[in-house]
C-alpha cells in the first residue's frame, strides 16, 4: 500500500480512542487499527472508570456512556483466614453528577462505544487487524505491519495504545526487551450477575449508586497483589490480581486462588445466588514512576498501559491516565502541526513527555514512586501485617472479665511477639515515608 | 438455579472465542523439558491452563485454543515461550471485559 496516513494509532482502548477525537476536530486524518473483532472485545479491567479526562472529550459522556454506577463506596479490607478489618468510606454527595468522576464500567460494553463517538468524528476505526510489527526506516517509525495479510500500512506518525504488553515498544527498544516479572500483575476476574435489589441491598447502595471494593492479606494469600469486589448495574466484578514474582513463588492457579477469595467467610454471603457471566483474564504493567520507558521515538508515541502509565497506588487509575495520555499526544501532534513542523519529527515530539509531567499523570505516579519497589521489597508488610491487624483487633473486642487494661496489655504482648516492639515501629516509619 | 462453574476448564466454557487454526503461541520444547523446576510455572500460571506437561514425553502440549490473553506466561518463561497476539479478529471476544 502505498498511501501514506497522517496519524495512525494503534489499539481502540481509552488512550487511542482519546488520542483519536481531538486530533480528528483538528483535522487530522486518523486511522485506529484495533485486533479485536470489535473494540473492546480484548479488554478488561478491575471495574473503574474515572471519567474526569473522558468529560473533556465529551461533556455529555455521563449521560450517554454505557456506565454501571456511580461510586459513592470506597472500602479498603485486611482479611485472615477468619476475620476482616476495613476502613469504609460513604460519601452521599457523589451519588450525584458528576458522580466524584468515577463509575463502575465493563469494558466489552464502554470501549465499543467510545470508539463510536470516534467515528461520528470522522475517526476511521478499523477492527480485526493486528498489528504484528512496526517499520522502521532510519531510526523513525514509518508505519506498521498488520495481519491477517502482512499488509504495511505507512504513517507519518504512529501512537502506540497497544496495551500492556507493549511488544511495539519494545521492539522499537523504547523499554527493556524483557517485562520486569515484579511489576507485571496478572489479574483474573469473573462477572457475576445479581438482581439490583440483591446489589443495592447486600452493598448498601441506594439505585445507580456503587461500591469499590479492595482487600488484602488473605483475599491473595498473603503475596503482593489485592482482591476486589465493584457493583455493577445487574452484576458484580470480582477478581484478584498478583505480580508474576509473586504468583511463580505461589505454586498456585489464580483461579484457585480466586476460589478461596470467593469462600472466604466474610466474601461468599456477597455473592450468593448470583451466576457467573464471564471469566476473564489481563495484565497490569505497574512499573511505577522510576522505571517508565522513553516514552517517544522518531515517528512514534506511546501511550496508556502501553506507556506504563498506571498509579499503583490505594488510588488504581488506569484508563484515566490513559485518556490523559491520549489527550496529550494529540496534543502534542495539534501543536507540532501549528507550528509547521514534521509530526512525527524528534523535535515534533519531544514535548510529549514534559506534558506528562506537567499533569496529573505523571505528578501522582512521581508521587507513588516508591510503592512498586517497597513491596516487593519487604513482602512481609502484605504478607503478615493483615493478618496480625485482624487478630489483634479480635482481640481488642473479644468480650470477657478480663480487664481491658489486660487485654491492651496482652495486645501488645502479642505484637512484641509477632513481630516486636522496634520492628513494628520501624516498619511504621517505613511504610508511611514511601507511601507519602 | 444451574450451578456455577468452579474449574478452570468449566469458566473458559462462558467464553465466546473465533478459532485460529495457526497457534499463536510456541513452545521450545528442549528449553521446556530442561526446566527442571516442578511444577514448571507457565503449568500454572496461566489462567485458561493451555500448558500441560505430557507425563509421558515430558514434552509440553499447548492448547492454544484456550487462551484467554492475558500474555502471563511470556513474562513467566520468556526464554521458551514465544507468546504473541493471535491475528486480528481472532482469538478470545470478551463481552463483558
Amino acid at each position: 500500500m502505498d498511501e501514506e496516513f497522517e496519524v495512525l494509532i494503534i489499539g481502540a482502548g481509552p488512550a487511542g480512542i482519546s488520542a483519536a477525537i481531538p486530533l480528528a476536530r483538528a483535522g487530522f486524518e486518523v486511522m485506529v487499527v484495533e485486533r479485536g473483532e470489535y473494540p473492546g472485545s480484548k479488554n478488561v479491567f478491575g471495574g473503574i472508570l474515572f471519567t474526569h479526562q473522558l468529560e473533556k472529550l465529551l461533556p455529555d459522556a455521563l449521560e450517554n456512556a454505557p456506565l454501571e454506577r456511580s461510586v459513592t463506596r470506597r472500602r479498603f479490607a485486611a482479611l485472615s483466614a477468619e476475620n476482616e478489618i476495613a476502613m469504609d468510606v460513604k460519601v452521599t454527595p457523589w451519588r450525584d453528577k458528576p458522580y466524584n468522576h468515577t463509575m463502575t464500567a465493563l469494558r466489552g460494553r464502554f470501549d465499543r462505544w467510545y470508539a463510536e463517538q470516534a467515528e461520528a468524528e470522522g475517526v476511521n476505526v478499523i477492527p480485526g487487524m493486528m498489528v504484528s510489527e512496526l517499520l522502521v526506516e532510519n531510526g523513525r517509525v514509518v508505519g506498521v505491519k498488520i495481519q491477517p495479510g502482512d499488509e504495511e500500512f505507512r504513517a507519518k506518525v504512529v501512537i502506540s495504545g497497544e496495551g500492556a504488553h507493549a511488544f511495539l515498544a519494545r521492539q522499537a527498544g523504547l523499554m527493556a526487551k524483557e517485562l520486569p516479572k515484579r511489576h507485571m500483575i496478572t489479574n483474573v476476574k469473573e462477572v457475576i450477575g445479581l438482581p439490583k435489589e440483591k446489589i443495592e441491598d447486600r452493598f448498601l447502595l441506594e439505585a445507580n449508586e456503587g461500591v469499590a471494593m479492595e482487600y488484602f492479606g488473605e483475599a491473595v494469600k498473603g503475596y503482593f497483589g489485592m482482591g476486589f469486589i465493584y457493583s455493577n448495574e445487574e452484576s458484580i466484578s470480582i477478581g484478584i490480581g498478583l505480580t508474576v514474582h509473586d504468583l511463580i513463588k505461589s505454586k498456585q492457579t489464580l483461579n484457585d486462588m480466586l476460589e478461596h477469595f470467593k469462600n472466604h467467610k466474610t466474601i461468599r454471603k456477597l455473592l450468593e445466588g448470583g451466576e457467573i457471566l464471564e471469566y476473564s483474564a489481563h495484565m497490569i504493567p505497574e512499573y511505577g514512576y522510576n522505571h517508565l520507558p522513553q516514552m517517544t521515538m522518531p515517528g512514534l508515541l506511546l501511550v496508556g498501559d502501553t506507556a506504563g502509565l498506571i498509579n499503583g497506588s490505594v488510588y488504581h487509575e488506569g484508563t484515566n491516565l490513559a485518556m490523559g495520555s491520549g489527550i496529550l499526544a494529540a496534543e502534542t501532534l495539534i501543536e507540532a502541526k501549528e507550528h509547521g513542523l514534521d509530526i512525527g519529527s524528534a523535535e515534533a515530539l519531544a514535548p510529549y513527555r514534559q506534558k506528562l509531567e506537567d499533569s496529573f499523570i505523571l505528578k501522582d505516579m512521581f508521587k507513588f514512586r516508591k510503592i512498586p519497589d517497597f513491596f516487593n521489597k519487604f513482602p512481609h508488610y502484605l504478607r503478615d501485617y493483615p493478618g496480625h491487624i485482624a487478630s489483634w483487633m479480635e482481640e481488642y473486642f473479644t468480650v470477657s472479665e478480663t480487664p481491658k487494661a489486660d487485654i491492651e496489655k496482652g495486645i501488645l504482648k502479642k505484637i512484641k511477639r509477632d513481630i516486636g516492639l522496634w520492628r513494628f515501629a520501624v516498619d511504621m516509619y517505613k511504610v508511611g515515608r514511601a507511601v507519602r | 438455579m444451574k450451578e456455577n462453574p468452579k474449574t478452570i476448564e468449566d469458566k473458559l466454557y462462558l467464553l465466546t472465542y473465533r478459532s485460529d487454526h495457526k497457534s499463536h503461541i510456541q513452545v521450545d520444547q528442549e528449553k521446556f523439558k530442561a526446566d527442571k523446576r516442578n511444577p514448571k510455572p507457565i503449568t500454572y500460571i496461566c489462567p485458561a491452563k493451555v500448558y500441560v506437561e505430557d507425563p509421558n514425553t515430558g514434552e509440553c502440549i499447548i492448547n492454544h485454543e484456550n487462551c484467554v490473553e492475558c500474555g502471563t506466561c511470556h513474562v513467566v518463561s520468556p526464554e521458551y515461550v514465544t507468546w504473541f497476539y493471535p491475528e486480528g479478529g481472532k482469538g478470545v471476544q470478551y463481552k463483558l471485559g
